[in-house]
């Protein structure tokens, strides 16, 4: 993996001595993966956005106390877990239910949609993460490692495994990829 | 069943029913809505600067991803002017020469193809300007518009689907608030924002014997692997590409100059472009 750790850093250092611009990038950077990482919990488009905010009104609050610099994506991410927590809380949402409700997906298949839906519900809260991450976005492998805090060649391991519980999840609901392509 | 690592379908009923139009990450509009949070950052500006001196921000910008490739091209003018004298080749072109003329040009097209790291794909980035010191740039999802015509930058960037207007921030507005610093396009207000010209020593004029058309120059920094090369044509002594490459990282920037089209008026005009 390579990644520009060293322009991170001082990107961030320059944040953290007040540069804004500086700041103005590592948000371009990580407000996409902010989302996700947000949606991930709340399962809410409109929800994780407003956590994403919140989160960087926080780092931009908080950013001097970071001591690993390196650690900035990773930090970030600690942060929109507690967020998301508290509008959970705050809202008394509940994941599952909410999910459910949300019809603003796009619709490849109702059927198949909602069966996806429960299969991504049921991974851990660590692989459901790491799904959306990956699928909300596009999100690069490396952007994702960075976040998580973990190497690329975890993240490919761990998306493989959750895959694999999903296609498992869709195969006893009967679905697969062969209904897939003839659909 | 398919293995669903080995196989797309898994991969397409994902994205269709997780993925999402990218957010909108609107740096201007987040200023706006935290204006607190905001003026608790910048205010530690002053207070560190009086206890101890901040990063050299310019080469902290000038390194990040987004604006490395200004940083190359602020390195590579830097080179054409700093050291130009010294690179001269047996037509006695020197890169001052380049420099000088490219300044001199009424409009071009500036193709900027970059990547910060061997494992991102290429962007690519376009720059106009028309011979009233109109700018348009594309870069990725965004048409900016900026407008050096009375001594002061106006920079108003679109969405270029929606043709709303959206942030500016960017690669491009780096290099346009570089060149805003001395009110109008002059490469030169680059060369001149860099903080250590030092580091790079040696000119080696290539063997240009090559081409008959083409001069080239080749740099390379002083401590670091990091290579520039210039390609320009002899009569008409304007650059045509330069290439900037970082081995430790395969950062690259190439940069392809065009001069043979002089874009209409409306092309500059952002209200012609929304209500298109």
């Amino acid at each position: 993996m390579v990644v520009n750790l060293n322009s991170e850093t001082q990107l961030v250092e320059a944040a953290q001595n007040g540069h804004l611009k500086s700041f103005g990038i590592l948000y371009e950077r990580y407000h996409s993966p902010m989302v996700a990482l947000a949606y991930s919990m709340l399962a809410d488009r409109d929800l994780a956005e407003d956590a994403a905010q919140e989160v960087f009104a926080i780092a931009c609050r908080d950013i001097e106390s970071l001591k690993s610099k390196e650690k900035f994506a990773a930090w970030l991410a600690g942060i929109c877990r507690n967020t998301a927590r508290q509008m959970l809380r705050s809202k008394g949402k509940d994941i599952t239910s909410d999910a459910q409700e949300s019809n603003k997906y796009p619709e490849p298949d109702e059927h198949r949609r909602e069966a996806i839906q429960s299969a991504v519900r049921q991974l851990s809260p660590a692989e459901r993460e790491l799904i959306v991450l990956r699928y909300y976005d596009n999100l690069p492998y490396e952007r994702i490692a960075q976040v998580l805090d973990i190497s690329v060649q975890a993240v490919n391991g761990r998306l493989i495994r959750a895959k694999r519980k999903i296609a498992k999840y869709l195969k006893h609901n009967g679905l697969t990829g062969d209904d897939y392509e003839t659909s | 069943m398919k293995r669903p690592e080995n196989n797309k379908w898994l991969d397409k009923v994902l994205s269709e029913t997780i993925g999402s139009k990218k957010p909108q990450a609107d740096f201007e509009n987040f200023k706006r809505k935290h204006p607190q949070a905001v003026e608790m950052l910048t205010s530690r500006a002053g207070a560190n600067s009086a206890t101890k001196r901040p990063p050299m921000i310019r080469n902290m910008i000038m390194k990040s991803p987004v604006t490395k490739f200004a940083a190359a091209a602020a390195i590579i003018i830097a080179v054409l002017i700093g050291i130009g004298h010294f690179g001269k080749d047996s037509s006695s072109i020197a890169l001052a020469d380049i420099t000088e003329q490219f300044e001199s040009v009424p409009f071009f097209n500036l193709t900027i193809y970059l990547s910060y790291d061997t494992s991102a794909e290429a962007k690519k980035v376009e720059i106009w300007k028309s011979d009233d010191s109109l700018i348009r740039a594309h870069e990725e999802d965004k048409v900016i518009f900026a407008d050096f015509s009375n001594g002061e930058m106006n920079i108003v960037a679109f969405d270029k689907t929606t043709r709303q207007p959206t942030n500016t921030t960017g690669f491009i507005s780096f290099i346009l608030e570089d060149l805003h610093s001395d009110g109008r396009f002059s490469l030169n207000t680059i060369i001149n924002s860099i903080p250590s010209k030092d580091g790079i020593t040696s000119v080696k004029t290539a063997d240009t014997a090559a081409s008959e058309e083409t001069v080239i120059f080749e740099i390379k920094h002083k401590e670091t692997p990091e290579w520039i090369s210039i390609w320009a044509l002899r009569d008409s002594k304007l650059p045509v590409r330069i290439c900037f490459h970082d081995p430790r990282n395969g950062e690259f920037g190439d940069f392809f100059f065009d001069y043979s089209e002089q874009k209409e008026a409306k092309f500059f005009d952002p209200n012609i472009f929304t209500t298109q």
